[in-house]
């Protein structure tokens, strides 16, 4: 009787993640966090369509002075997705990273000033 | 004897609508380095493990499942020595879910004066790290960020099993932290 389950044991082998020590990869399609390509995005609009359906605004627009910026908040962001399908140039998506954790809030924090934006 | 029987003392010079005040602030730089302290001692050959007591304040237990399922045969938390406590004088680490509830509150941060040093805290989910949804709200007291110093930080609403055990891994210094 034991013998049996010994041998279901050995054929199956380990299942356990060696998450640490080995990477894993998540499924694509896994929903992560909201990514921002940089080089896409012009923070257009007042606000942008993306900071208007962000449920827990973790998308926001910050203005000092003729200062545009997008701030992405990691540490808010619900990976919903609902910024990916209002943004009209795909400069947003969600990653399947998982390994999100961070030691402090600012390292949870992108932002993003348009490079046009400087100029003018 | 009163009629709710045994009280526990209130927390000196805290009652439940004051804002966080300078204690907190000395509270938290006392607790700087309690990371690095307690990473050092369970890096350490037979230094020992990392035990964690969880606290439930106003989470809708979707963090609570994740949190369960790290004890699954797939996950296994216990290969690494990290363990979930049901006492927090046994803990080294504290582990805060929800948006910190005004009924939570004072509970919370007796289990943290309850808490042995070097302690550290760690904030799962997006409601424990920003307040989430209920940013904001006058019926929370949170984030946990304004009444405890937090040394971690795990998003997501849940944080997928693998994205905790790299935050608790973190909090020991055994993994790198993700470049954004």
């Amino acid at each position: 009787m034991q013998l049996t389950w010994l041998w279901r044991g050995l054929r199956t082998g380990v299942l356990t993640t060696r998450y640490p020590r080995r990477p894993e990869r998540m499924p694509d399609g896994w929903r992560g966090t909201a990514v921002l390509q940089r080089d896409q995005c012009v923070v257009e609009g007042a606000p942008p369509s993306c900071v208007t359906v962000c449920l827990p605004r973790a998308l926001s627009v910050e203005e000092t002075g003729g200062d545009r910026r997008l701030r992405l908040d990691h540490a808010a962001c619900i990976a919903c997705g609902l910024c990916v399908a209002a943004c009209p140039r795909g400069a947003l998506s969600i990653s399947n990273e998982f390994e999100l954790a961070a030691s402090s809030r600012a390292r949870l924090i992108s932002e993003h000033r348009p490079k046009g934006d400087r100029a003018a | 004897m009163s009629r709710t029987g045994f009280q526990l003392p209130l927390l000196p010079g805290r009652s439940p609508s004051e804002p966080p005040d300078t204690q907190d602030r000395t509270r938290a730089l006392e607790a700087k380095g309690a990371s690095e302290q307690v990473g050092a001692r369970v890096r350490r050959l037979f230094g020992g493990s990392f035990h964690l007591r969880h606290v439930d304040a106003g989470s809708c237990n979707a963090c609570e499942s994740e949190l369960k399922a790290l004890a699954n045969p797939y996950y296994d938390l216990h290969r690494l020595g990290i363990f979930i406590e049901p006492s927090p004088r046994h803990a080294d680490g504290l582990i805060v879910t929800g948006p910190i509830t005004l009924p939570m509150r004072e509970p919370l941060l007796r289990t943290y004066e309850a808490m042995p040093e070097p302690r550290l805290v760690i904030a799962v989910g997006t409601c424990a790290c920003t307040g989430g949804i209920f940013a904001g709200s006058e019926l929370v007291a949170g984030p946990l960020e304004r009444l405890l110093p937090v040394d971690v930080y795990i998003p997501g609403c849940p944080p997928s099993p693998l994205t905790l055990l790299h935050g608790l891994l973190l909090a020991l210094g055994r993994v790198e932290e993700a470049r954004r």
